[in-house]
């Protein structure tokens, strides 16, 4: 018998979506700009681009924007892909399956903590820092250590997604196909369900 | 808040308090 494909919500896959892309792009002219203005570990000597200080920026400030939408829906209504009190233990039982959807979940949260220290650390940088040298400061070096954990996170991730769930799952959160009952106009209906659902608890 | 999800809440304080915290820091901290 085939295999179902895993249906994703529309309102998941669009914040969802959204919020990589603009991470992802985030993430690539971070590394654009260490490797103009610092590359003490590592130059790949890209060319310099005018203004790559401030595209990234663009991309950050678009991220801060997007991501209390994602953050809400994360927490609220997608909750059960996040940490569960159980999912410590059950992470280290690694002879059971249980232990990849529990890690799973962890990394799901982590993700969410390493982009909020990234937009923390962000916004405390100043553009003048770079371009005059000053690569010592406390806040520079903070903004790289969130690079470093959000990449390693992105990693874990990717990994995970594609052990609890292979292909399927990631071509889930790219689908474009959408249920009757969840396209937009249903959202409100739904919401309302929940938060009756939430009341009764 | 999830009250019954210890680990979450503590997630969530982290992220929502994180985020708000994002907006406001330039405000709060000079560091230029």
């Amino acid at each position: 018998m085939a295999r179902s494909q895993p249906y994703q919500p529309l309102l998941l896959r669009i914040l969802h979506g959204v919020v990589a892309l603009v991470a992802l792009g985030a993430v690539i002219t971070s590394y654009w700009v260490y490797d103009l203005f610092d590359g003490r570990w590592l130059k790949l000597s890209l060319p310099n681009v005018n203004g790559m200080i401030g595209i990234h920026g663009t991309f950050g400030l678009t991220l801060l924007l997007i991501m209390p939408l994602f953050a809400v829906y994360a927490f609220y209504i997608g909750h059960k892909r996040l940490v569960q009190p159980d999912s410590f233990t059950k992470s280290l039982q690694f002879n059971k399956p249980i232990s990849a959807y529990s890690f799973h979940r962890i990394v799901n949260t982590l993700m969410l903590i390493a982009v909020t220290w990234a937009l923390i650390t962000g916004r405390l940088m100043q553009e003048k820092w770079l371009p005059s040298g000053d690569l010592d400061i406390i806040w520079y070096s903070l903004h790289l250590s969130s690079w470093v954990l959000l990449l390693l996170c992105l990693l874990a991730h990717i990994v995970m997604g594609l052990k609890v769930g292979g292909q399927r799952l990631m071509l889930s959160m790219v689908a474009l196909k959408v249920r009757p009952d969840d396209t937009p106009s249903m959202w409100w209906q739904k919401f309302k369900a929940w938060q009756n659902q939430r009341g009764q608890k | 808040m999830n009250k019954n999800n210890m680990p979450l809440a503590i997630a969530e304080i982290l992220v929502l308090g994180g985020i708000v915290l994002a907006f406001i820091v330039p405000l709060v901290i000079k560091t230029g």
